[in-house]
């Protein structure tokens, strides 16, 4: 406990206490018996206050929006034409022609390869980094955490044209490789744009993950070097578990940040060549502004709901197992 | 704690009135629907103008000159009108999507608009836009459009939009490059074999410039297909891309079989430009640059290019351009006319707007020779109304493009105004852009991506292949 | 709890300078800080990789989308912040900040009831308040366009809050996680001395939540820095655009002037890295996210 005061009273930048030594109400004490508890806080109205801008601005701006747009999804409505003032409920039409449209497998297709492939690469680099700062000189650790964070903070618009700018003939890669003519973006295109979507995402686990890894408790580490266990032992064994609620927080917030990643793929491709990276949120866009069909594009919206809620249970149920 | 209680109902409430007022008014769509007015209002009063601030001109600087310009001259005979621009940014899409949403609602729909032409059937159809046949029968200039730039306007026998100006297409190429190579100039293909057979003789003679530039891949749009392969299309015996009495997409016809043929010989021969280019997003104005930097040989490009290398527009511009660059009409496939696509921007006054006639006496204004050709000038345009060609101030300004260009637009063909035509474009620009991706596709190969993709997207019923 | 262990002194993040080994374990890990430290160099090159076209154009008079040595100029810089680009920044600066300012107030408020209250259905509102964070914005934009022309909010100050509700999941989520990590003893303990939830707030809870908070702001601000669409849509006066919007002033119908382009981008990054310089002392490089959508 008194550790645990001291790491809070220290340069209270470092961070608090992680979780996994246990939040909630009383670290440390026995599991609560069943019942009511009687000492548990009851509801309290002041709660509400706290609440209410956020709900109110949330409920009126955002989630009826949301249930508008859903139901848009079954209706006919078209951004111009007949049926953009005069329009109705369809039914399950939309749902028929979701269910036959070729475009739409492929889509959510890639959009799997492109999540997958995200992940993985900014949990990986991610974690990389992150340790690699702990023990690096200042100067450098200072340089290469503030272009990684830059990367980051780049809007979607920029960072778009640098990389393609970066990945066509006689761009920075293709120079470097010796390969100037090289069009790297145009005939590996979803390797390229997930490459663009890690490089601008990475900066985000870099942080979360690095913070993670400062508030491990020291003498947890040094009582694996005592068991002189080597680095990558303690790494596997040590580390990581402690680390995978944040991991696991990550994941799931990297996948609905990509997910929603539109722009940086609009910039660099347009969904093309083909429609090889045309994943959900442009397949959406393509269909809703500029096929005119609004209420179809809403449906495969509302497939992007379902795939976020799908990746939400997951996460639930993983964090719920723990060690 | 009281004052507590009270606040949950209270907040829920008034969120439930304005969902159902914000959905009420979505489902309703404008409300109530006064009728256009046929005089100006005698008080004073706002008229609401929307453009699109980046994409039209050629520059914004123009863009804010032309309109300022167009709305000072209509002060002067309407002091009672305060005039309110709504600029949109960003490019073609952007526009489009805009004006859309303004549209949906009467009281922000612009009185006047600028919108392209190829938007001009769905919006009409959507009752946004106000008939004009009754106006357009006091208009001097109207008579002169041609009678091709008229029917753009025109749907189930009204005229719901008149032209601003308009391109057209047609080959440029670069004359030194050709000597160099020993094709005789000036340069009249008669085919489009001698297309493909000049720009072989540049591949072999003259290095390390792109011998042809032909718009390929689905990044530029419709505005690729406009400036690209559209041009050979409608230059074949089997012209049609939307059959209007059926309403069906064309996928399969010798013209297009035939257009991407020759798709298919310029790439496979090496002669077009790389993916890298033809997929930016900026595709369709690389030419420009390209010729400027002498890099290009061919092109089939559009009329704003001549405009565009002038000192007036560009800076740093091209004085060498007359003196370089050659210019000649697209044969058709039969070797006896001239093929060019047609289209551009128009205005379209708001169906329920309160200020109609206000709104008509600013287009008459728009449209009077000074501002017409001032339009056409600084955004690479002719100017639809044909008395207007032979005008110095339009002949001098980029000569001889301006001229040149002029000519063949009565010759020019409409690209279709239909609701499902992006999903054509979107599907002709796979097709092209596997040709130039990998030049061993077939056409057949490329013919069945169009087809396939179309069917999918719209249904077997509406698709039709001419024999 | 610390055992005495005969090893050199601990390594400190600040990375001190090490003292010359004295015994084979600590050559060993000398050695492994030389490769770790050319890693991270290999990384940063790598990260930086993209970002050299972007200076290069900037400074070039004849910029392309192709890598090649500048003909130096400046020009680029000047135009990038003439009379109404220069505006736009300004109006990126108030957007971005209302914004934030919004969305991290009241995301702080309800991450703390959320973290520390008992709230029925807690588990399910953590849920869709997460869920939201995942919704396409594009199509939102029909109903939400609609709902502000009908009340007149066609302008910077609703855009602004519009922004802010979509930030909002995230922020809560993102402040929440941080203050679930910080212990209640402090809490109860100012309880005792009576002080009020407002006191907790402002002397207890803020300073110790302090890292998250700032992080969800800056991830408030520069999600609001880099958006396109809403301001497109729901701003309709050309002098209250933002920079994001402004970026298209420099692409014309037939020609696109890169070196603007980047020179402008790179002008357009600058308050953002300014504000996250300022605020890393506030979070010293990062922020814990304990996840679990708990009660």
């Amino acid at each position: 406990m008194s550790s645990q005061a001291n790491s809070v009273a220290m340069a209270g930048a470092a961070g608090p206490v992680p979780a996994a030594a246990g939040t909630g109400p009383r670290p440390g004490l026995p599991a609560e018996p069943a019942g009511k508890r009687k000492d548990r806080e009851r509801f309290q109205w002041s709660s509400l206050t706290l609440l209410a801008p956020s709900l109110f601005l949330l409920a009126v701006l955002f989630v009826i929006p949301v249930i508008y747009a859903f139901y848009l999804g079954f209706t006919n409505l078209e951004l111009v034409g007949p049926n953009a003032v005069t329009w109705h409920f369809t039914g399950t039409q939309n749902l028929h022609r979701l269910g036959s449209d070729p475009t739409f497998f492929l889509s959510l297709r890639l959009t799997l390869i492109f999540i997958v492939g995200s992940i993985v690469g900014v949990v990986v680099i991610g974690l990389a980094l992150a340790v690699l700062l702990q023990t690096a000189v200042a100067p450098l650790r200072i340089l290469v955490g503030g272009i990684v964070v830059i990367a980051w903070m780049m809007p979607a618009i920029t960072a778009g044209m640098t990389w393609y700018a970066s990945t066509t003939a006689s761009g920075t890669f293709g120079t470097l490789l010796g390969m100037p003519n090289s069009d790297f973006l145009h005939h590996e295109p979803l390797l390229i744009v997930t490459l663009a979507n890690v490089w601008s995402q990475t900066g985000f686990a870099m942080l979360v993950l690095g913070a993670a890894l400062r508030n491990i408790p020291r003498e947890v580490l040094e009582a694996a070097d005592m068991e002189d266990a080597s680095r990558w032992q303690r790494f596997r064994l040590i580390t990581l578990p402690l680390l995978r609620p944040t991991i696991v927080t990550t994941v799931l917030l990297i996948t609905l940040i990509s997910l929603a990643n539109f722009a940086l793929i609009y910039v660099m491709t347009q969904g093309g060549p083909g429609n090889s990276t045309n994943i959900l949120p442009l397949y959406s866009y393509q269909q809703a502004f500029e096929f005119n069909n609004l209420a179809y594009g809403a449906l495969v919206g509302n497939v992007m709901v379902l795939i976020c809620a799908i990746f939400g249970v997951i996460y639930v149920r993983a964090s719920r197992v723990r060690t | 704690m009281a004052m507590r209680r009270f606040a949950a109902p209270r907040l829920t409430a008034v969120a439930a009135v304005l969902a159902a007022g914000a959905i009420a008014a979505a489902c309703s769509g404008s409300g109530t629907t006064p009728a256009a007015s046929t005089k100006e209002p005698t008080g004073p009063y706002t008229i609401k103008i929307a453009y699109g601030s980046d994409y039209v001109f050629d520059t914004t600087g123009f863009t804010t000159k032309w309109w300022d310009q167009v709305a000072a001259e209509f002060k002067k005979s309407h002091p009672n009108a305060t005039v309110q621009f709504i600029p949109i940014p960003g490019s073609y899409n952007d526009i489009v999507n805009k004006l859309s949403l303004l549209y949906r609602n009467a009281s922000t729909a612009p009185d006047v608009a600028e919108i392209p032409t190829g938007q001009i059937g769905l919006w009409a159809q959507a009752d946004y836009l106000l008939p004009l046949n009754s106006y357009l029968k006091s208009s001097s200039w109207w008579p002169q459009f041609p009678s091709v730039i008229q029917s753009e306007g025109r749907f189930s026998g009204n005229v719901y939009a008149v032209n601003q100006g308009e391109n057209d297409s047609a080959l440029l190429y670069n004359e030194q490059m050709f000597r160099k190579a020993g094709i005789p100039v000036p340069w009249n293909p008669k085919s489009w074999s001698d297309i493909i057979a000049a720009a072989a003789k540049i591949k072999a003679k003259v290095p390390g410039v792109t011998p042809i530039w032909l718009n390929a891949g689905t990044g530029s749009g419709a505005n690729g297909l406009l400036q690209g392969i559209n041009n050979f299309i409608v230059g074949t015996s089997t012209p049609t891309i939307y059959d209007a009495k059926n309403n069906k997409f064309v996928v399969d016809s010798p013209g297009i079989r035939q257009a991407l043929s020759f798709y298919q010989q310029a790439y496979a021969k090496g002669l077009g430009a790389d993916t890298s280019a033809l997929f930016s997003p900026n595709a369709v104005t690389t030419p420009l640059t390209e010729f400027q930097s002498g890099k290009l040989a061919i092109a089939v490009g559009s009329n704003y290019y001549g405009g565009n290398w002038t000192k007036t527009i560009s800076a740093p511009y091209w004085a060498q351009a007359p003196s370089t660059m050659g210019e000649a009409v697209i044969p058709t496939y039969s070797g006896t006319g001239t093929a060019s696509t047609l289209g551009g921007w128009d205005f379209a006054v708001a169906a329920h707007s309160k200020v109609a006639k206000a709104a008509f006496d600013f287009i008459n204004i728009a449209e009077n020779e000074q501002n017409s050709i001032d339009a056409a000038n600084w955004a690479g345009w002719v100017p639809p109304d044909k008395a207007y060609w032979t005008a110095p101030l339009y002949t001098s300004f980029a000569p001889p493009y301006n001229a040149f260009f002029a000519d063949i637009t009565p010759s020019s063909t409409l690209t279709p105004s239909s609701a499902s035509y992006s999903v054509w474009v979107q599907g002709m620009g796979e097709a092209t852009g596997a040709i130039a991706q990998n030049p061993n596709t077939t056409v057949s190969q490329a013919v069945s991506i169009l087809k396939n993709y179309v069917t999918s997207q719209l249904g077997s019923s509406q698709v039709e292949t001419v024999p | 709890m610390t055992a005495g262990i005969a090893a050199p002194a601990p390594q400190a993040a600040s990375g001190a300078s090490v003292q010359p080994p004295a015994n084979p374990a600590s050559r060993r890990s000398m050695s492994n800080k030389a490769i770790s430290n050319l890693l991270l160099s290999a990384f940063g090159a790598l990260f930086v990789l993209p970002m050299v076209w972007l200076v290069l154009a900037s400074l070039d008079a004849n910029a392309t989308w192709s890598v090649e040595i500048p003909h130096l100029t400046g020009a680029n810089f000047a135009a990038a912040l003439s009379g109404s680009n220069l505006q736009s920044i300004i109006n990126s600066i108030v957007l971005s900040g209302v914004s934030t300012a919004i969305a991290t107030v009241c995301g702080a408020l309800a991450a703390y009831a959320l973290s520390r209250r008992r709230i029925p259905w807690k588990g399910p509102l953590l849920l869709i308040v997460l869920f939201l964070t995942g919704v396409p914005l594009a199509i939102l934009i029909i109903p939400i366009f609609e709902m502000f022309s009908d009340l007149g909010w066609l302008s910077i100050l609703p855009c602004a809050l519009f922004l802010a509700v979509t930030t909002l999941p995230f922020e809560i989520y993102l402040i929440k996680n941080f203050i679930d990590a910080v212990p209640q003893d402090l809490e109860e303990a100012a309880r005792m001395e009576r002080a009020g939830t407002v006191q907790i707030l402002l002397k207890v809870i803020g300073p110790l939540a302090m890292p998250g908070i700032a992080a969800a702001a800056i991830f408030g601000f520069v999600t609001a820095w880099g958006s396109f669409l809403i301001p497109l849509v729901l701003i309709t006066s050309p002098n209250q655009q933002p920079g994001s919007i402004a970026i298209f002033g420099f692409i014309g119908a037939a020609n696109v002037r890169y070196g603007d382009i980047a020179a402008f981008s790179l002008i357009y990054a600058v308050p953002i890295f300014l504000l996250y310089a300022l605020a890393s002392r506030l979070f010293r490089g990062g922020f814990v996210l304990s996840g679990a959508v708990r009660g």
